[in-house]
């Protein structure tokens, strides 16, 4: 087992040096590790909260516990898969030090453990950040003992292990199957057509469900029928249930399959790797990209297409547009972050605004489900910014010296990345904004107003994203995955609900005005005019985020 | 055309330039010479404004690198000792991409990036990714980005590495043929005979501080050499007697 802490060696000894106190310098990573402690915190006392004001309905025997835990549990190992796959490609087809490790005389088993170890590393945070204050917030309330409090870190840890090698699997598969420099098309054509068969058998199960709804019961039961199938975070939510409820016997039966799981997968996983990944390596090395380049006509494409904007503005907006278009990593992550917007979408629409209430009871409930919209929607947003903007300064790496020399200031190259930003992320947060806000039947000016609200919060994010990505900008990365996981990406997704916070008080303050002005405000003849107003305030405030964030990341910057 | 006004450089108690002081006029080849870890790049990239000097001051072509980062970088081209350019554009929009960067005129920039990539054979590879490309063939795309915009001075840190003969060889012709048209050529090296066969003027640094600089002529002159001692004995009795200080 010594390969493991032999190969981690290098990122556990560049994060200990990460943290050793280098004057004013080391001060913002400080700052970092604090705020994802302090996320750590929130996490734990939201999710003791919600549960404390969801005490009724489980003591009702409403809300099975299970339920939500489930729910839980589910997501973070899906998203464990996915990480897991995207940083195991990284690991076992792009890393730098793969020529170094794979010359070196190391067995195919040590180098699967050693690299699943560190895929394992850059993954399994999610689950210290958000599964284990959850899990630990769940015992507290329910009074849980001991056992729980041992057995609760095991099984995650556990499932850590099963989501690490299912993902890494994957990605090895993946790239025996495809290489990794051609398999970008396949696999963008291959998402979307498991993402319409998921959206077929979707729609044939639920839609006679959610017509009609008046309250939230058949909801409810809908979320409980998407956690009926068998998924390993269902498992897990049961064997943890199981420990609360004093079923030793069948938590031991759970940790016995989950043993049993990963054993498979890592059985597997050596199979896959002795047969296909020595060959599947040397052909992605021996090969060329299949893109057909044609150097003169992207260049003209450009500057058809961004005719206006400056020319040094125009050739960073491009730069950042082909690196993006052609890095796979990139797309991969990109599939998923759609997929989670349609999964929104799709969940968003279950709410649909109920028809049977009483008007003033309909206008509130509306306006909640507004403002609940608008704030799930920036979340979602927050997430592919968190991917994709925030480490967008970093992904210069080592060709960042084109830029310091090039005579261009670090503020223009700041601008020019929100620019290149702006465009896309204000496309799907607009067109998330407006989908939620019309899939809840809301009124064509509220519609509208979400829509512009989803573009303003657009800027303010990139800016935010762009801004706290170059304050913390790592240009030593192996892959670029690597990047959007350091301690500044936490505190960007930390500062993004702040932000959130802010920007929700001009939101609800002018669609709560607008929805309820035809009864008590004194210019209930244009009350479409507060709403622009809002949005207004909504652009200041959002204007200030950008403008601040975006100077203090280029002063630090050039400070460098 | 390069004035280095008591440079200085200090990585918290570690001082890697100290007090620096060089005038570098037009034209000709300029060679700094040194060991590993000398401070020959930190030098450099204070000289590019990617590094911010600790105190003193460096003006390029009458402009403070500090005071006016953009007019003194749009005059100067560098290459430097590693070339990590984008992997993931072909070695032709790199090079759109530089000239976009300077504000080149389209018609310009088009006819100087045939130059270029002609000049170092480069053409056949114009349309391919530069993650494809050998070392040498980044080193020498480096070389098309910085001559790309016609700049009046020229940096190259450690130009020879990862260059073969043949490369090793054009490069040095073209640097002699740079510096007969007015460009002040600035490299950095610790390759004695090189600096020896090309260099107008030289500066040897060690540890951070300045040893001489000159003409090879009046570098003898002034350490009492003799008239046909060679570059690299000089070199190895000033850093030894340097180092024994």
């Amino acid at each position: 087992m010594t390969i493991i802490p032999l190969l981690l060696r290098p990122s556990l000894l560049a994060l200990k040096n990460r943290y050793v106190w280098r004057g004013t310098r080391s001060l913002r990573e400080f700052i970092g590790l604090f705020a994802s402690a302090s996320m750590v915190v929130a996490m734990y006392l939201s999710t003791y909260a919600a549960l404390e004001a969801s005490s009724q309905l489980i003591e009702s025997g409403a809300l099975d516990p299970f339920m939500p835990l489930s729910l839980l549990l589910t997501s973070l190992f899906i998203m464990l898969v996915l990480s897991a796959a995207i940083a195991g490609l990284g690991s076992l087809f792009l890393a730098k030090d793969l020529d170094l490790i794979l010359a070196s005389p190391v067995s195919l088993g040590r180098f699967l453990r050693g690299r699943c170890s560190e895929v394992a590393l850059s993954t399994g945070w999610m689950v210290c950040v958000f599964g284990m204050p959850s899990l630990l917030a769940f015992g507290s309330f329910f009074d849980c003992g001991a056992a729980f409090f041992i057995m609760a870190p095991i099984l995650s840890a556990l499932a850590v292990c099963i989501a690490v090698l299912a993902g890494v699997l994957a990605a090895l598969s993946f790239g025996a199957i495809i290489s990794p420099r051609r398999g970008r098309t396949i696999l963008l054509l291959l998402f979307m057509v498991s993402l319409l068969l998921f959206f077929c058998s979707l729609n044939s199960a639920s839609v006679a469900t959610k017509l009609s709804s008046t309250s939230l019961a058949p909801h409810l039961e809908l979320l409980r029928a998407a956690s009926q199938s068998w998924t390993p975070g269902r498992f897990w939510a049961r064997a943890i249930l199981d420990i609360r409820n004093g079923s030793f016997a069948a938590a031991g039966l759970a940790l016995l399959a989950a043993c049993t799981a990963a054993a498979a997968l890592w059985a597997a996983l050596w199979l896959v790797a002795s047969r296909a990944y020595f060959a599947a390596y040397t052909r992605l090395r021996n090969e060329g990209d299949l893109l057909k380049l044609n150097s003169r006509a992207s260049q003209t494409a450009a500057r058809l297409l961004l005719p206006f904007v400056r020319v040094d503005r125009r050739a960073l907006i491009a730069k950042e547009f082909k690196l993006f278009a052609r890095d796979l990593s990139h797309t991969i992550q990109l599939a998923m972050l759609l997929a989670i917007c349609f999964i929104y979408l799709y969940n968003f629409q279950t709410l649909e605004g109920p028809t049977s209430m009483a008007e003033e009871v309909r206008v509130l409930w509306q306006l909640l489900l507004l403002l609940v919209n608008a704030a799930l929607s920036f979340l979602v947003v927050t997430c592919i910014c968190s991917r994709f903007v925030f480490p967008s300064v970093s992904m210069e790496g080592t060709s960042f010296w084109i830029l310091q020399s090039a005579p261009v200031s670090m503020r223009n190259i700041l601008r020019a990345k929100v620019a290149g930003w702006f465009l896309p992320v204000a496309s799907i947060s607009g067109v998330i904004f407006m989908s939620g806000a019309m899939a809840i039947g809301a009124d064509e000016p509220l519609v509208l107003a979400s829509c512009a609200a989803g573009v303003i919060l657009a800027y303010g994010l990139v800016g935010l994203g762009v801004g706290l990505g170059a304050l913390f900008a790592h240009f030593e990365w192996e892959y670029a995955s690597q990047v959007s996981t350091n301690v500044g990406s936490f505190l960007f997704m930390g500062l993004s609900v702040l932000f959130l916070v802010v920007s929700l008080v001009p939101i609800a303050l002018s669609f709560g005005a607008y929805a309820l002005a035809p009864n008590i405000l004194p210019f209930s003849d244009s009350p479409t005019l507060i709403l622009v107003g809002g949005l207004v305030v909504l652009a200041i405030i959002n204007y200030a985020c950008a403008a601040t964030a975006l100077s203090v990341g280029s002063r630090s910057l050039k400070a460098r | 055309m390069i004035t280095l006004d008591r440079v200085t450089k200090r990585y918290g108690s570690f001082t890697a330039v100290d007090s620096v002081s060089l005038a570098i006029p037009a034209g000709g080849i300029f060679a700094f010479l040194g060991v590993n870890g000398a401070g020959k790049t930190t030098s450099i990239r204070m000289m590019t404004g990617i590094l911010k000097p600790t105190s003193g001051s460096i003006t390029i072509g009458g402009f403070d690198i500090v005071q006016q980062p953009l007019e003194a970088k749009s005059i100067i081209g560098y290459v430097p000792d590693r070339p990590n350019l984008y992997q993931k554009l072909t070695g032709r929009e790199f090079l759109y991409f530089i000239c976009d960067l300077y504000r080149m005129d389209r018609k310009h920039a088009e006819r100087r990036i045939d130059e270029t990539l002609e000049e170092y054979s480069l053409q056949q590879w114009q349309d391919e990714l530069i993650e494809s490309y050998s070392h040498g063939m980044k080193q020498r795309l480096a070389a098309c980005a910085a001559l790309v915009h016609d700049p009046r001075v020229l940096i190259f840190d450690e130009p020879m590495v990862g260059l073969d003969p043949h490369g090793a060889k054009h490069l040095k012709e073209a640097l002699k043929r740079y510096a007969s048209k007015g460009l002040t050529v600035f490299l950095s090296t610790h390759s004695l005979n090189v600096a020896e066969e090309l260099a107008d003027f030289l500066a040897i640094i060690h540890r951070g501080s300045l040893l001489t600089a000159g003409t090879l002529d009046e570098i003898r002159a002034k350490t009492g050499r003799q008239q046909e001692e060679d570059l690299e004995h000089m070199f190895l009795e000033l850093t030894s007697s340097a180092a024994e200080h």
